[in-house]
């Protein structure tokens, strides 16, 4: 019974060894997170596995350096970028493709040609105030300050976004609110923004009637979609190359707005979309899986996560408590700093840990086992302080040394408390295991996200629902397990 | 270094005075040697200069109000606290950190409630140590078995959980956890003082006849000096930090050397403090 604590640690890392066996080599697309994104990645990666290629599709990278980074680390071969954002956000100060070309080089990432259309920034108003007020260009924007602005945080915090746009038309519009862009869709329907940025190829622009205004200073630079890829993709797997390639010069702008419009507005999903992308003759969307088989892969992979940070969150947690308790200062000092971590946002904890993790379930595992530590180290410590001094006077009068005095009798006396605190942060990590959809680990959250891109409660639903009921299960799983990790001795009365 | 506990627990009961050589050097230390011992905590002084020596084999029970230092004394002696001056020998060895660990596994000791392990029946509460230090199971279960007829426990008994047992049972448990090493010295801290007046009266007795038996040094910390003259041949009388009066207990109700003594044994409310 004292090995139990052991036992689980072990039983949790053994499950999760489960998931990390190796394959061949593999073509794997990315994404970033909004449906047009996903499209491009999803067509891509049909593509590439017609001609025999293990082709994966990493969704949901959750901006453009965690892109890049997933590209140059090889967690990633390919992905669609605009040219307004490889000037801007890679390569400053280029703007001739040759010079992206040979800027892109130096990190081993190569750019194709364009694909045809061009997705680029724009603001865009409601019909209604733009009537009232007769705003038709940005330049209008000046005479009008009480326009509120919902603007999403990329736009807000990049040069050629907000602040550039203020500076160059003199805009009076200081209060803009940040906004996820899906969200800021429904806030401009529902009225409580007037004015947001939008992508030009977005299809709810059409379905709200919103009036594009004009950029008549040429302010937003051109964002032509290319390929970005690693340098070794052509040789290491020519055929699916060559099949992706097929993309370049052959994607209108009327095409990739209706597959938005597809899946934005019927509810289609990223295979069926990308369809009416692909090249050639019209092709049957791939038998996409069912609902359930689709909600067991997420639910499986969700709990990967959360066993996997679960036990990393112990056998860090359990000897910091221990630490805690026996040096009053070490202890207060990793208690704090527990404490802060647990107060950093999970998506600005996941963009530190990306440049050093790369994407996937590596950085999700490591920020939920830093959110996990903090209850299991507090109650490690709170339930060895709390051993009555009569015990820990008999313990020490025993003459059993430390080490054998913590496993043989602190450690089970305070393997309530511990387990409490296993608990407690197993249940965070069922709700927080969503973030890890951010940097493209599959789980419950990839559903929550894209059901929130695509207001589309039942997407929503489909994430969680399930993990809600995952919480449960676990709450329902600890009250079993507290039989057998808590000595019997313990659990009387 | 030798490993005096090894030596011992080889030794079964009977012959626990009898012996080799290891045992023979005890013989021939007191078993417990205060010189000039003071401490304080802060600036409280909580025990003053104080010389004790508990011959091998003898029995001593120490009694005082709370505060009066018969506590820090006890762990002093268990090396939990190191004293500001003065020395502190255990069984001929100097009671410091080197030594600590190899000294606790030759002192039994035993507190209120048995200071029993909750998580652990009451057989492996007894074989802890045996188990740390690798003893096979048919010695622990052996060696068990021979301390529960010493103490007068049934069999059944052993498998239960302390939260399963009575108040005396706790106590003769406890007993035999210190008593697993054959130890040359016990220490028992109230070791009775959570007991109703039946149960206490009862295993007074049978300790006692356990104490006389085994032959063993005795040191018992108490409030209550009828247990204390019950349990030892005798009595050293603790106040403000110092032993205010030391010797059999007829001494002492004869001369009380304080009025604080005389007032411990019962004597006229007249006589104040």
């Amino acid at each position: 019974m004292r090995g139990a604590l052991g036992m689980l640690v072990l039983l949790l890392l053994v499950l999760v060894g489960r998931g990390a066996r190796a394959e061949g080599p593999r073509v794997v697309a990315g994404s970033k997170a909004f449906p047009e994104s996903w499209i491009l990645g999803e067509a891509l990666r049909v593509l590439a596995a017609e001609t025999g290629a293990r082709a994966e599709h990493a969704k949901n990278l959750g901006g453009t350096e965690i892109a890049l980074v997933a590209l140059r680390s090889g967690a990633i071969d390919i992905y669609v970028e605009y040219t307004g954002t490889i000037d801007e956000v890679l390569l400053p100060a280029h703007t001739a493709d040759g010079d992206r070309r040979q800027g892109l080089a130096a990190m081993g990432i190569a750019m194709s040609e364009r694909l045809g259309f061009d997705d680029s920034y724009a603001l865009a108003m409601r019909p209604e105030v733009a009537e009232k007020s007769g705003v038709r260009t940005i330049g209008d924007l000046a005479r009008h300050p009480e326009l509120r602005l919902g603007l999403t945080h990329e736009f807000l915090g990049r040069r050629d976004g907000f602040p550039g746009l203020a500076a160059r038309y003199g805009l009076p519009q200081s209060g803009a609110r940040g906004l996820q862009h899906e969200l800021a869709y429904e806030a401009i329907r529902t009225g409580f923004i007037d004015v947001l940025d939008v992508y030009t190829t977005d299809a709810q622009i059409d379905r709200l009637g919103l009036v594009v205004l004009d950029d008549e200073l040429h302010f937003f630079p051109r964002y032509d979609a290319v390929l970005l890829y690693r340098t070794d993709l052509p040789t290491r797997a020519p055929a699916a190359f060559v099949a992706m390639q097929r993309l370049v010069g052959a994607v209108s702008t009327k095409a990739i707005s209706r597959a938005n419009a597809a899946m934005v507005l019927d509810h289609a999903n990223a295979e069926t979309a990308a369809t009416l992308i692909l090249p050639g003759p019209a092709r049957a969307a791939a038998a996409a899986p069912t609902v359930a088989e689709a909600i067991a892969h997420d639910t499986l992979k969700h709990v990967e996560l959360v066993l996997a940070s679960l036990a990393a969150a112990i056998s860090v947690g359990v000897p910091i408590g221990v630490v805690a308790s026996r040096s009053r200062r070490m202890g207060g000092a990793l208690m704090t700093l527990a404490s802060v971590v647990q107060t950093i946002p999970s998506l600005a904890l996941l963009a530190l840990l990306v440049p050093f993790l790369g994407i996937g379930a590596r950085p999700a595992i490591v920020a939920l086992l830093l959110y996990g530590l903090l209850p299991i180290a507090r109650n490690t410590y709170t339930g060895l302080t709390t051993i009555s001094p009569e015990l820990a006077r008999s313990a020490e009068a025993l003459g059993l040394g430390w080490w054998a005095t913590l496993r043989r009798i602190s450690l089970p006396l305070a393997s309530p408390a511990i387990l409490a605190g296993v608990k407690t942060s197993a249940i965070i990590n069922v709700g927080t295991a969503t973030i890890a959809a951010l940097v493209g680990a599959d789980g419950l959250g990839n559903p929550i996200l894209q059901g929130i891109s695509l207001r589309d409660t039942g997407l929503i639903l489909r994430g969680a629902v399930p993990a809600a009921a995952l919480a449960l299960a676990f709450e329902l799983a600890f009250a079993g397990l507290e039989r057998v990790v808590v000595p019997r001795g313990l659990r009387l009365s | 270094m030798r490993d005096p506990h090894l030596a011992h627990a080889r030794r079964d009961l009977g012959r626990s005075l009898t012996s080799d050589a290891a045992a023979a050097d005890v013989a021939d230390s007191p078993a417990i040697a205060l010189a000039g011992v003071r401490k304080a905590y802060g600036g409280n002084v909580v025990l003053h200069e104080t010389d004790l020596v508990l011959p091998a084999g003898g029995s001593l029970a120490i009694v005082g109000a709370s505060g009066s230092g018969k506590s820090t004394l006890l762990k002093l002696v268990m090396g939990l606290v190191t004293p500001d001056a003065g020395s502190v020998h255990v069984l001929g060895e100097p009671m410091g950190p080197s030594t600590r660990l190899a000294l606790r596994r030759r002192i039994g000791y035993v507190i209120q409630e048995g200071g029993l392990f909750p998580h652990l029946t009451a057989k492996r509460n007894v074989a802890l140590m045996a188990e740390h230090l690798g003893w096979e199971a048919s010695r622990i279960t052996q060696r068990v078995d021979e301390l529960r007829a010493l103490v007068s426990l049934a069999a059944d008994v052993m498998d239960r959980f302390p939260g399963e047992l009575s108040g005396g049972q706790r106590q003769r448990v406890g007993l035999m956890r210190a008593l697993l090493l054959d130890p040359p010295l016990l220490l028992l801290d109230e070791p009775l003082g959570a007991l109703d007046a039946i149960v206490r009266g009862r295993l007074q007795k049978d300790l006692r006849g356990i104490f006389e038996r085994l032959g063993k040094a005795v040191l018992l910390v108490t409030h209550d000096i009828a247990e204390a003259g019950v349990l030892a041949a005798e009595v050293a009388v603790m106040d403000a930090g110092r032993v205010v009066q030391r010797g059999p207990m007829r001494e002492l109700v004869l001369r009380p050397a304080t009025p604080f003594v005389r007032e411990l044994l019962g004597g006229d409310a007249e006589v104040t403090a």
